[in-house]
């Protein structure tokens, strides 16, 4: 089968970050920064007259790239559920941002076919002085639902996440769990053939995560591909259909999730 | 083989290219144009913000410009005897203070929309555009209703609209047009150096003075017309005054200069936010 019927088709993927500071000031200092300026022209003039070409623009900088993710290389079918294992600081997360747009790589490129919405972290689009009613219509728009498609399913979202009775209470006196759960709940409405999802089920109580897994289950059944993080191996284990384990930022093993999991399991307890 | 161009021509469903950035951004404004819905949600949103735990609420977009103006005539009209073409003072300072309360304002939104917004771009993908232009069209509330206190002086001092009143929206739309071409290059660098932001009242201050707020624009000499419209407030401020006040002289041939001013900083706004926007996520 040719590679047009991936739904997710990522070569060798990359980002880099500069550890240790960003700005011009960070790196040169302050003093350092404005002595260069005043001494600009004086150094203009005579790199002018020696027909010199500047040696380097900046003095040595402190501070190193740090490879986030790099090479990573998959691809994921039309309706599969993809589970991503690995430790905090993998890579995870960074490569959920890379195919959710929300940064660019350093090299590498994906290519998705379908449209794609993300839930990185529940409730994120939330605004403290708006009620949970107001809060659903904003978080809906931005991750990309029609505005009458929210007012459809605006009963749904409200039942499943159970605030009914604070809904249109501000979400600034909403507990922590029930901001998690109206986030999750208008994501999980989300129409998209693509779901990228990033510990969204750490929600709530026990029964509440039940519920959760179940409606990730009814997403994975109803054809759309998914590809999601987790640090919970049993649910993991149960939705993907498929796993890739991420270490230090490499992609290191594909395969059934027993497997993958398993692999995680005993490294984990190896260190 | 032909099954798969079948199929191909089948799935009408779009395919996003994720690349490492590289060569001149793409503006890609018709995918800011679909997300039309987020720039309206998210300017009914800082609205309805604003004003919730707020005793005065909406009546501080009118308190503000009805202030200055007071105290401009105070000053300008009882002290200092400006010449305004024999347009009452009120009248002739108003018609400034609604269209610059509204820049300011706006300015202000945009200089500060990707920082205050900072969780979303983190987390959410969405054309980052849509932040500086929703904050430039939430402004507009407000500018109504400042607009409708002008029109209430306006009746007090006997006004009778004429014709001009249609070109209203065209000053209004530059207005528009201005905020957002200084938005977007200074919301991309405050992103980076929230100097940007520390600067921003002590800027528009300055702007004023040489805008023909307090003061009117006739009274810069001849020679200096040219270098005087290229600040494209003082085009948007003689527009406004021309057109609901009777005696006020037309903005000029030298507004062109504005336009041109304007046009220049949209596009490469446009462009230096495009460029930068890859960084958002990473360095805001």
């Amino acid at each position: 089968m040719s590679s047009d019927h991936k739904a997710i088709v990522a070569e060798g993927l990359g980002k880099s970050y500069w550890v240790g500071g960003h700005m011009l000031i960070d790196r040169m200092g302050m003093h350092a920064l404005v002595d260069r300026a005043l001494k600009a022209p004086v150094r203009i003039i005579s790199r002018l007259a020696s027909n010199q070409k500047p040696a380097s623009h900046f003095p040595e900088i402190p501070g190193h790239m740090k490879w986030a993710i790099r090479n990573v290389s998959f691809s994921v079918d039309q309706g599969e559920v993809l589970g991503i294992v690995g430790h905090n600081g993998a890579g995870k997360s960074v490569l959920l941002k890379l195919l959710s747009r929300i940064t660019r790589p350093t090299e590498g490129r994906a290519r998705l076919h379908g449209r794609v919405g993300s839930m990185l972290e529940a409730g994120t689009s939330f605004h403290g002085e708006l009620t949970g009613r107001e809060n659903i219509q904003l978080s809906g728009a931005i991750l990309g639902m029609p505005r009458p498609r929210i007012a459809a399913l605006m009963d749904e979202i409200i039942s499943f996440s159970e605030v009914e009775e604070y809904i249109d209470t501000p979400v600034k006196r909403y507990s922590t769990g029930m901001i998690l759960r109206l986030g999750f709940s208008v994501a999980a409405h989300l129409d998209t053939d693509i779901m990228l999802i990033d510990e969204v089920l750490a929600v709530g109580d026990q029964r509440f995560k039940r519920r959760c897994v179940d409606k990730m289950r009814s997403v994975a059944s109803s054809g759309k591909t998914v590809l999601f993080v987790s640090h919970d191996m049993d649910v993991l284990k149960q939705i993907s259909d498929r796993a890739i384990l991420i270490r230090e930022g490499s992609l290191i093993m594909e395969g059934a999730p027993e497997h993958v999991v398993a692999e995680h399991v005993r490294y984990t307890g190896k260190s | 083989m032909i099954r798969g161009v079948l199929t191909a021509f089948k799935d009408r469903r779009e395919t996003i290219y994720i690349n490492p950035p590289s060569g001149i951004p793409k503006l890609e404004l018709l995918e800011v144009w679909r997300n039309w819905d987020i720039i309206l949600i998210l300017a009914q949103r800082d609205i309805k913000v604003r004003y919730k735990q707020s005793f005065a609420g909406i009546g501080w977009a009118i308190i503000q410009p009805l202030l200055t103006m007071i105290v401009f005539t105070a000053v300008f009209a009882g002290v200092v005897n400006v010449n305004t073409h024999d347009s009452p003072y009120p009248l002739f300072s108003l018609a400034a203070l609604v269209p610059w309360s509204y820049f300011v304002h706006a300015i202000t939104k945009a200089t500060g929309c990707l920082v205050v917004d900072q969780d979303l771009i983190k987390r959410v993908y969405f054309p980052r555009l849509v932040l500086p232009i929703s904050a430039v069209i939430g402004g507009l509330v407000d500018f109504a209703i400042a607009f409708v206190l002008m029109l209430i002086l306006l009746l007090v001092y006997d006004w009778a609209p004429n014709l001009k009143l249609l070109l209203l929206p065209f000053f209004l739309l530059f207005a528009i047009l201005t905020a957002l071409a200084l938005g977007l290059w200074l919301s991309a660098l405050n992103v980076q150096y929230r100097d940007v932001n520390n600067a921003l009242p002590f800027f528009t201050q300055l702007m004023m003075f040489v805008s023909p707020v307090a003061y009117p624009a006739s009274v810069i000499p001849e020679k200096w017309q040219m270098v005087y419209a290229l600040n494209p407030m003082a085009t948007v401020i003689n527009g406004f005054r021309w057109v609901l006040l009777e005696e006020q002289p037309n903005p000029g041939i030298y507004s062109l200069i504005s336009v041109a001013v304007v046009m220049i900083a949209l596009v490469g706004g446009l462009y230096f936010f495009r460029w930068q926007e890859d960084r958002f996520a990473d360095v805001v």
